[in-house]
């Protein structure tokens, strides 16, 4: 048995949802996510306009479609012959097009961005000093939606609405016991003042490296008893595993292998990797608001340095809370995550390309949701991926226990790519009990 | 950390809750025949899956009451085991606050999870009796003092 996949291309807002699937000549999309940095995405999109549908005033039927206005939502349906599971791939914004008519074939390429990219456009300011925050994604939340007074809300487009856009970002896992303390490490803030900056260059360079946390952007949904629309971002804090969150199962694995089985994801390549690009020996942490004569703190691991030399992340500018100013020992906490997670160097799959036309031919109603799941921004990144594959010439297959860190999406009407981008889920993820990939003793972490 | 641990199938496991296995934690057991008034009662207790050890502490005030029946503690966790009458630990009892120091012996009630402490009382013979308001002296209610540890195996 095998599935069928079907793309969808809809412009929404409001109160018009419109389908030019019919006139989209492909697509790519990159979404990638980075630990302690909210995630970018980006894409570009090309229709036809041989008929000169698209060309504003000229005459044709979207000759004064509002582009910008309006929020590119790209799905894919996976069909078993009888139950149809629709993946929420990517929901986009239009930043640019360009026309292009070679006096034969005509074309538009859209530029596409994710829809926090306006997060990332206008400084925030008359921030409330005195403000007091939540968890690292609240403080996230609120520092978009202008919360509380005094706050500058990101100016999104209304997207049609009659009410402003807000944002919602949602836990993938459950709030780490350092969240339970009293002035909880890394999880809190009070920002007591900005240097001139977006609300995004404060979730980046504040905010998440907090944690470290990691968020990206996935869906956005309207709600016409309120009457706007809300961008939604997911939010997984430093145990990094998915875990169930208010009865829903966040954690996803993906088995993908070399040759064709059954419900399983068929690789087209892959490329490993051994090198020190994903290896930190030192951080340099430093708060917002210091314990008087608190200097940068440094955390390192001098066994790593002597033997691969030095790599550190740097933080200037952390918002841990703590009475009287956040001490070495605070700090050293958000440093520590990185130097002890990250010191060794792993051989590990870095990338693995998937077509979906021969996902199609594995996978049946068992695995349809898996399949969707995997399409799915929201379930796919940063779950866990477990790659097995025999290397030419090798008498025994390998494998490689992975996280998806980013994917790029190419959609052309013969087939589909998918480029996975991928991490070793051993210093990715954190020990999941019972779970025989990632809860291995001496293997996986502690969170 | 309470008992059951949060070490369910499918859970991701944290430094943090390894290092809270049999940590303290308060609680504030009711008191039979006691009327507590302004006095405190400072309990602590550590669990690992079945071993429950206790600690508490109890101060008497003047508005505390007492009755002639049994002073009462009851458990942090439920008694899990068969006796009906089960020896739990030791500690000391200074009804008058200033007086005698006389030790007694802490005992555990299946048939009502309480903490009962019960002294030895010299009369022909040796026999315990429990602690009661004017055994084993008349308690002084400013500054009565009575001190219990003990561990037993939860339900």
């Amino acid at each position: 048995m095998t599935v069928t996949s079907t793309w969808q291309v809809e412009f929404l807002d409001a109160s018009t949802t419109t389908d030019l699937t019919s006139n989209v000549l492909g697509f790519s999309i990159h979404q990638n996510v980075q630990i302690g940095r909210f995630a970018t995405f980006g894409g570009y999109m090309h229709l036809d306009n041989t008929g000169n549908i698209f060309t504003p005033s000229g005459g044709g039927t979207y000759q004064a479609f509002t582009w910008f206005n309006k929020i590119v939502r790209m799905t894919c349906d996976i069909n078993d012959g009888s139950t149809t599971s629709t993946a929420d791939v990517a929901y986009m914004v239009v930043t640019d097009m360009d026309f292009k008519d070679d006096g034969n074939y005509a074309t538009v390429m859209l530029t596409l961005a994710d829809c926090y990219t306006y997060a990332g456009r206008d400084a925030v300011t008359a921030l409330d000093v005195s403000a007091a925050f939540g968890e690292l994604d609240a403080v996230a939340q609120d520092m978009v939606n202008g919360v509380p007074s005094g706050v500058d809300a990101v100016p999104f487009p209304k997207f049609g609405a009659t009410n402003a856009t807000v944002s919602a970002f949602s836990k993938l896992n459950n709030v780490d016991p350092a969240e339970t303390a009293t002035y909880p490490i890394g999880y809190t803030g009070i920002i007591q003042e900005f240097e001139d900056g977006t609300a995004r260059d404060y979730i980046s360079h504040q905010i998440l490296p907090s944690g470290p946390a990691v968020a990206f952007p996935t869906t956005a949904t309207y709600d016409s008893s309120s009457a706007k629309w809300t961008l939604n971002a997911a939010y997984i804090n430093r145990l990094l595993t998915k875990e169930t969150v208010s009865s829903t199962d966040h954690y996803r694995s993906y088995e993908m292998t070399g040759d064709k089985t059954a419900d399983k994801f068929p690789l087209k390549n892959v490329s490993t990797q051994y090198n020190t690009v994903d290896t930190i020996n030192q951080a340099q942490i430093q708060a917002q608001i210091p314990a008087s004569g608190s200097n940068a703190t440094f955390v390192n691991d001098t066994d790593s340095q002597d033997t691969l030399g030095i790599r550190s992340v740097t933080y200037n500018k952390v918002i841990p809370v703590v009475v009287g100013g956040a001490t070495d020992t605070e700090k050293a906490f958000i440093g520590n995550f990185w130097v002890k997670r990250f010191p060794t160097v792993h051989f590990t799959a870095q990338t693995a390309t998937l077509s979906m036309s021969a996902i199609d031919e594995q996978m049946d109603s068992s695995s349809r949701q898996n399949y969707a799941d995997f399409l799915s921004v929201q379930t796919c990144l940063f779950s866990h991926a477990k790659i097995t594959f025999t290397a030419t010439g090798a008498s025994s297959a390998k494998t490689y226990q992975s996280v998806i860190t980013g994917r790029m999406i190419h959609v052309s009407p013969n087939d589909t790519t998918i480029t996975l981008r991928l991490a070793t889920s051993d210093d990715n993820q954190s020990i999941k009990l019972d779970n025989t990939d990632i809860g291995l003793l001496d293997t996986n972490r502690l969170g | 950390m309470a008992n059951p641990f949060d070490f369910s199938s499918g859970a991701v496991l944290t430094a943090a809750q390894l290092n809270q296995i049999g940590d303290y934690e308060s609680w504030t057991p009711t008191l039979t025949n006691i009327t507590l008034g302004s006095g405190t009662v400072n309990a602590h207790y550590a669990q690992v899956n079945e071993f429950v050890h206790f600690e508490i502490e109890f101060l008497s005030a003047s508005d505390t009451s007492f009755s002639s029946t049994s002073m009462q503690f009851s458990m942090p966790v439920n008694y899990g085991g068969a006796l009906n009458f089960v020896g739990l630990g030791n500690g000391w009892v200074r009804p008058d606050g200033t007086g005698t120091i006389y030790p007694i012996q802490v005992i555990g009630v299946q048939s009502s999870n309480n903490i009962v402490p019960y002294y030895m009382q010299n009369f022909t013979s040796v026999q315990v009796i429990s602690v009661r308001e004017s055994l084993p002296e008349t308690w002084i209610k400013s500054n009565g003092v009575l001190y219990m540890a003990g561990s037993y195996r939860a339900a």
